[in-house]
């Protein structure tokens, strides 16, 4: 075996400052020598039988990496982000998430109103606004709660902590193949 | 020093850390370069000019200008702020492309991040993008990019918004977006950021940016004496957005700067100046986006004094740079990068770097003295001597008689002394007051007929006016008597003041 490059794919919720996804990419396949995917429009690597489907698409995609960075930033979108974190969930792909500092507090806020007393989730919904379009984005976040997670507060954090958890990249082949044995 | 010259010595100082030469308009090999520079210390690139020097020119330089300035500005991740232009060496005409060091590194061309490292473009190793990505924490801390509190979108100014929407269609700067994007327009150029507006967005946007931000505030005086200590005879505070304010103290300048003149050394003959427009605006400019905007106190502030004008912001020179290195070809980094990024937009920035000079060669052009830079005690002051306003036109005085004279014919109205009056005739009855005030040896009919361009019958109907609310008196005898302004008169003017 070769040096084999790890196939990671970068899924994200970012609406307008589509840019910040382009330079995790750059800093991924430059310094940590992997190759990306991205879900971002124009980018995401798209399999012939697909191409009629976007969202078939992106899950092929999730399908075929090695390892999975998923990103929350206040804003749910069209929710394609969302299932392709369930598929990674559900293929167990090896998955990092990266949350904006801003979801913990809207979990915490609207706890008592997504949850009934039996712990099933409500119909609740917030009208959409400047600042959230969408509260299905703290769905997301109860979806990947259990994994590795972290937090950031802007741009620049998420760049940082994003270089500090990718620092290790042979530990990290190491652990995928043990994963894999 | 003219543009040909600045180009001729870049060249002889060959290619460095900051200087690239491009025998010809390769669009890739550019970007490249340009994204090296932004994620180092910023440079220039001269395309038509071989490695060792030698000037060879391009073939359909505006084209090939307009072409890569289209390409550059999609390719390059994030869109930074570049100047291209044309210029003329000998009988060759050579691209100039500029950029100052990036404010969001790393930037990203074609998937990769470039690095200058002295006069070679490299891909950026493991420690550089690591370095880059601790610049770019800094960046995030930076007073401009902070959130706004209070503020909402509908809070605006959508004029200004439309504006600069339109100069991108119109210039070409950056990305376009329709009218309908607003919001999009924002957040790709950082002003808005998760539905949360940046400092630098109400300095650039807002309606009333002092509600949020008192040090957007900026104070025009016009001194008595030459120091700030003396008594002023004009002063207004404007607390627009940065737009409004540039717009509204410039028209200031326009209408109130004193034409100067000068005789001839060797005919007898008086030539007229007009003062050196370009560099008040860029002088001005350079105030707003070098600007320290941490301290609420913090201001920018147009004093004129009887011999000079200075323009003084709060905040030192930044980015190293000293008052004698702004003489010269330089690259200095602007303090609000976000804020300087709109203005590049807006065509109010244009040329990176070589503002300064351009102020030098107006100054010099115009027969008036260099401006000076000074920077200390945690200001910057620029000075234009002999930029002085002028004293006929007062507007302080002409605003306060308008003033005083609306106010009286109000009150007579309103009491129903007299019917009343439009404000066409309003501001011929202040006129026919002014024309007094200018003279106080008393004024005619005649010379009242002659400033206010009415006739006879229209004068007498107006100084009858004058007379009923007690503005004016006639003094001496009835044929040779002249008109004077009454001591209430010049009470309520001066309380106008």
């Amino acid at each position: 075996m070769g040096k084999k490059r790890l196939k990671i794919m970068v899924s994200s919720t970012v609406s307008g400052n589509e840019y910040i996804l382009d330079q995790i990419a750059a800093i991924l396949r430059q310094k940590f020598k992997y190759d990306v995917i991205m879900s971002k429009k124009g980018s995401v690597y798209v399999p012939i039988d697909c191409t009629e489907d976007k969202e078939k698409a992106c899950l092929k995609a999730v399908e075929d990496c090695d390892m999975f960075l998923g990103i929350i930033f206040p804003r749910y979108g069209s929710g394609i982000t969302h299932k392709e974190f369930l598929e990674a969930k559900r293929l167990n792909r090896p998955r990092l998430f990266m949350v904006h500092e801003r979801i913990e507090f809207l979990r915490k806020l609207f706890h008592p109103y997504l949850f009934d007393g039996q712990n099933r989730r409500t119909d609740f919904e917030i009208k959409e606004n400047s600042v959230l379009d969408s509260i299905k984005v703290v769905d997301m976040y109860y979806d990947v709660s259990n994994n590795w997670i972290h937090s950031f507060s802007n741009e620049g954090e998420l760049l940082s902590f994003i270089e500090q958890q990718y620092k290790d990249h042979q530990r990290r082949i190491k652990e995928l193949q043990n994963q894999k044995a | 020093m003219k543009d040909e010259q600045l180009i001729k010595n870049l060249i002889k100082q060959g290619e460095s850390d900051q200087l690239e030469f491009k025998e010809s308009v390769r669009k890739e090999d550019i970007a490249k370069v340009l994204c090296a520079f932004l994620n180092a210390e910023g440079g220039t690139i001269l395309i038509g000019v071989q490695d060792g020097g030698k000037v060879i020119g391009i073939n359909d330089a505006d084209k090939q200008e307009s072409e890569l300035k289209n390409y550059l500005f999609r390719s390059i991740i994030p869109e930074a702020p570049i100047t291209i232009s044309t210029e003329i060496i000998g009988n060759k005409t050579i691209l100039l492309a500029k950029v100052w060091n990036g404010s969001k590194p790393p930037y990203v061309f074609n998937g990769a991040i470039y690095y200058r490292k002295k006069a070679q473009t490299v891909k950026a190793t493991s420690s550089d993008i690591s370095k880059l990505i601790v610049e770019r924490q800094k960046t995030e801390l930076h007073w401009e990019r902070q959130p706004a509190l209070g503020i909402g979108l509908e809070d605006l100014d959508e004029l200004e918004i439309r504006k600069t929407l339109k100069d991108l269609a119109q210039y070409g700067r950056g990305k376009m977006f329709s009218e309908t994007e607003t919001e999009d327009f924002l957040t790709y150029y950082g002003l808005y950021q998760n539905g949360i507006l940046t400092n630098a967005a109400v300095v650039l946007f807002a309606k009333e940016p002092t509600r949020y931000l008192p040090q957007c505030r900026v104070r025009l005086t016009v001194y008595k004496g030459s120091k700030s200590s003396d008594t002023f005879i004009y002063d207004k505070i404007f607390e627009g957005n940065l737009f409004r304010s540039i717009e509204e103290i410039l028209q200031f300048f326009d209408v109130n700067i004193a034409t100067k003149s000068r005789f001839s050394d060797k005919k007898w003959f008086r030539e007229d100046m007009t003062f050196p427009k370009l560099a008040l605006r860029e002088g001005l400019m350079n105030a707003f986006i070098h600007r320290d905007f941490t301290s609420v106190s913090g201001t920018v502030t147009v004093a004129f004094y009887p011999d000079r004008l200075e323009i003084t912001n709060t905040g030192e020179l930044y980015g190293g740079y000293t008052p004698s290195s702004l003489a010269k070809n330089h690259l200095s980094v602007p303090r609000n990068p976000d804020i300087a990024h709109v203005c590049f937009l807006r065509q109010l920035i244009e040329k990176i770097g070589r503002g300064t000079i351009k102020m030098i060669e107006d100054c010099e052009s115009k027969g008036y003295p260099k401006p000076v830079w000074q920077s200390n005690s945690g200001v910057t002051i620029l000075t234009f001597k002999d930029v002085t306003v002028t004293s006929n036109t007062d507007d302080a005085v002409n605003d306060a008689v308008n003033d005083a004279v609306n106010d009286a014919v109000n009150d007579a109205v309103r009491r129903g002394i007299i019917d009343a009056v439009s404000d066409a005739v309003s501001d011929t009855i202040s006129d026919a007051v002014k024309a007094i005030i200018a003279n106080d040896k008393g004024v005619s009919i005649t010379e009242i007929m002659n400033k206010t361009g009415k006739s006879n019958a229209t004068v007498k109907r107006y100084l009858q006016i004058l007379r009923t609310i007690q503005f004016i008196e006639f003094r001496g005898a009835a044929k040779t008597g002249k008109y004077y302004l009454t001591q209430k008169a010049l009470a309520e003017i001066a309380k106008k003041k």
